[in-house]
């Protein structure tokens, strides 16, 4: 009978003390009822032992409904004492219907019961003993009852106790209603209250705030729609200013180290991995040695001991090598076990996650990226590498010109050093075949008036000397006015023929062998010759032939000197003892003869 | 849990039952007719005795006892009846030795102390009784209503006797309802019957 249904009272705020003070009331009242008929002792001890009873199960039981069945037994106990208390006053039985109101605030039909049993039994003993006979026995202040009063009696009394039970059973369902409907409202409330929360803290840019909607709660719905909207356009914001930033610092770098490849690479491969927060990283840039390509390890980022890195990669070696010939990405989310490891003071571990990616620009590679994470490196981080190889790839491809450039300049440099070399040497050469020519010109100078004075002289010598000189062969190179005057001759006539024009036939040709051995061998002739003239007459020169030998001592040429013996008859004395002297036939002259 | 309701049903049953008995001894006891003392001698309608000889109206006595609830059931009515007799009918209140010093003057009328002679005299063994007498002569003694509150209109046995009386009229046969004790009994006899 007296089970738990605290839910009822606890959903509908039903306050114990109600029946407590309704109770005290009783008492009260049965205190001032017994001024009546002068019955304080039952008032109080009667009335005490039901409080007594009432509040003790209240106090012993405050979470049960205990305490309503005990009150509502007790205000069976008051109407009892009530009925007492007046006598029988028939009104004294309205007790029982203000305490079966009473107990409909509390809206448990289950409470009418003890009141309804409590004044069934009452009734029925007093009733039965009445009826048993026993007249004096006195429920009533009427002296007789009859059987359909008793009848009417009872039935009214169930009608209340039904009526209230009835309302109480109603309110209880109607108060779980609301109740049932309050608790929605309190929850949608509640739900509208993180929507708004939610929404503020939206608001406030807070996004990493978890949220979880209702199904029926469509608000919720709608706000963790407008927060992923806002949560993708805010991640796309920071990957795209991730990745600007790290563009940025990578040109910075890329500005910074410019001059040399290996500082950069270095630098450039540490702050990518960490940037992009891997845990190791390296670059290999793409040399040229002797024709043959090959990846040179130019940094490395947390690798474990550098000595043991392969420096030298070739193409379509390995997966860096691979990389390099498909000018793509190599993304690899599921490494092998015996691939690179992490390493730190700690330990070593295998890393989950490794992106190879080439230095392109131009579709020409230059180099080759490296990284291995222990987490998945994200598409935006991936999509940065990509932008820093293109960046590296131009500055490392700049720098290259640029080294080739400097080696260019350098070997300019060389070059304009000998050629400035070569022109000083060139002026001073110049410089001093100025100075040659000045000498030069002085000779000339010199030699002018030496001419001159050679002309002078030769003028002189054309007085007296027949002049002329020849070739080897004997033609004639040279002729002089004199020569011209005696063998009547001119000069234009003369230069090229041989000597023997001037041959005269009584000369015998045995002299002028002699005369050829001698200047062949180097040697002057000197001798008389009769010549013959233009004319046919002759005339008698004093010869002499003189070789003329170049600087490496060859015969080069003859100048023959002639004096013209005028008197025949001496020439010819002179001729015939030159003929003696050399064994020649003398003139068959007449003259001579003799 | 067990223990609290068990606490809680022993508290409810032990209350209960001191209640029944409190309204027992105080109310249904009453119900019952009054236990005749073992040396009760029965003293018949029209005994005459000396006592209130010298009252020329009728007189009625009143045995009441303070202490007994059952006698102040009535004791309202009691005062209705003086009211409307007091002019024709010496009233008296009998009210034993032990409990005079609870009688505050309850009445309108006098106040005789008994030590149970009286009650003796006319065979009055419990409260609330009425006696009457005409001249010394036992004319009437029982109760005042068949319901103890004397809401019974058809049996107000003494105003019944009274107006018989007083009007001359040949006394009624009484039911046994009014002559059958109900109440508490009178404390002389109490003591007796523990003396005994």
């Amino acid at each position: 009978m007296i089970t738990s249904n605290k839910n009822s009272s606890e959903l509908i705020n039903i306050k114990p003390q109600f029946l407590s003070y309704a109770l005290s009331s009783l008492f009260i009242f049965g205190l001032v009822i017994s001024f009546v008929y002068d019955t304080y002792l039952i008032a109080i001890t009667v009335g005490s032992l039901t409080l007594f009873m009432y509040f003790s199960t209240l106090k012993l039981a405050p979470d049960k409904l205990w305490y309503q069945y005990v009150g509502s037994l007790s205000l069976g106990v008051f109407m009892a004492q009530f009925i007492y208390q007046m006598h029988g006053m028939l009104e004294m039985h309205f007790f029982a219907f203000i305490g079966s109101i009473i107990l409909i605030y509390y809206r448990n039909w289950k409470n009418q019961i003890p009141l309804a049993t409590f004044v069934v039994v009452h009734h029925a003993i007093l009733g039965y003993l009445q009826y048993a006979g026993m007249e004096e026995v006195y429920f009533t202040t009427t002296d007789y009852m009859p059987l359909n009063t008793f009848i009417i009696h009872a039935s009214l009394a169930a009608i209340i106790f039904i009526l209230c039970g009835y309302w109480s059973y109603e309110f209880e369902a109607s108060a779980r209603i609301s109740h049932a409907s309050n608790v929605n409202l309190t929850r949608q409330l509640d739900i509208i209250n993180k929507g708004i929360e939610f929404a503020e803290n939206i608001a406030n840019g807070n996004l990493d705030k978890e949220f979880k909607a209702e199904e029926e709660d469509k608000l919720g719905v709608a706000l963790i729609k407008m927060h992923q909207y806002i949560s993708d356009a805010n991640q796309k914001n920071e990957n795209e200013s991730f990745i600007n930033i790290g563009i940025a610092k990578i040109s910075e770098l890329i500005r910074a180290n410019d001059k040399q490849l290996d500082e950069l690479s270095d630098m450039a491969i540490s702050f990518l991995t960490k940037y992009i927060g891997a845990n190791q990283g390296s670059l290999f840039i793409l040399n040229e040695f002797e024709g043959e390509k090959h990846l040179e390890l130019m940094g490395c980022y947390a690798y474990g001991q550098k000595k043991y890195i392969k420096t030298s990669i070739l193409p379509g070696e390995g997966l860096v090598g691979q990389c390099y010939l498909e000018k793509d990405l190599i993304i690899l989310s599921d490494v092998p076990k015996d691939y690179i490891r992490i390493t730190s003071g700690l330990g070593e571990a295998l890393p989950r996650f490794v992106v190879i990616c080439p230095l392109i620009v131009n579709d020409t590679v230059y180099g080759v990226m490296e990284f291995a994470c222990f987490k998945k490196i994200e598409s935006h981080k991936i999509e940065l590498l990509k932008k820093a190889g293109e960046s590296l790839a131009a500055s490392i491809n700049s720098l290259k010109i640029n080294l080739h450039t400097q080696k260019l300049l350098h070997e300019t440099q060389v070059q304009t050093e000998s050629m400035r070399e070569q022109e000083e040497e060139l002026r001073q050469n110049l410089e001093e075949l100025s100075t040659s020519q000045e000498d030069l010109s002085r000779i000339v100078s010199i030699s002018e008036s030496q001419r001159i004075e050679m002309k002078i002289r030769e003028q002189v010598f054309s007085l007296t000397t027949i002049l002329s000189e020849s070739d080897l062969y004997g033609n004639i190179t040279l002729a002089n006015e004199k020569l011209c005057e005696v063998s009547k001759y001119s000069a234009e006539e003369l230069i090229g023929k041989p000597h023997n024009t001037f041959r005269h036939p009584d000369m015998p040709s045995e002299l002028f062998k002699i005369f050829w051995t001698t200047i062949k061998r180097g040697e002057t002739f000197h001798g008389i010759i009769k010549n013959k003239a233009k004319d046919g007459s002759h005339y008698w020169v004093d010869a002499h032939i003189v070789p003329v030998f170049d600087e490496s001592g060859n015969l080069k040429k003859f100048i023959g000197a002639r004096y013209h013996i005028t008197s025949d008859e001496f020439a010819e004395k002179m001729y015939n003892l030159q003929a003696q002297r050399l064994g020649l036939p003398l003139l068959e002259d007449p003259q001579y003869a003799k | 849990m067990i223990l609290r309701k068990g606490l809680i049903l022993s508290i409810i049953t032990f209350c209960f039952i001191a209640i029944c008995v409190l309204l027992w001894k105080e109310y249904f006891r009453y119900s019952l007719p009054t236990i005749v003392p073992s040396n009760y001698t029965s003293i018949k309608t029209g005994h005459h005795t000396s006592l209130f000889k010298e009252y020329r109206d009728p007189v009625l006595l009143h045995f009441f006892n303070p202490k007994c609830p059952c006698s102040k059931f009535n004791s309202s009515y009691i005062q209705s009846l003086h009211r409307r007799y007091k002019d024709r009918i010496t009233f008296f209140a009998v009210v034993e030795q032990a409990q005079i010093n609870e009688y505050k003057g309850l009445f309108d009328f006098d106040l005789i102390t008994d030590d149970g002679s009286i009650a003796d005299s006319f065979g009055v063994y419990a409260t609330p009784q009425a006696v009457i007498l005409k001249e010394g002569k036992l004319i009437y003694r029982g109760n005042y209503n068949k319901a103890r509150f004397c809401t019974d209109k058809d049996t107000y046995f003494p105003e019944i006797i009274l107006d018989s009386l007083l009007s001359n009229k040949p006394l009624p046969n009484m039911p046994s309802s009014a002559t059958k004790a109900y109440g508490c009994n009178l404390n002389s006899d109490l003591n007796y019957v523990t003396t005994q």
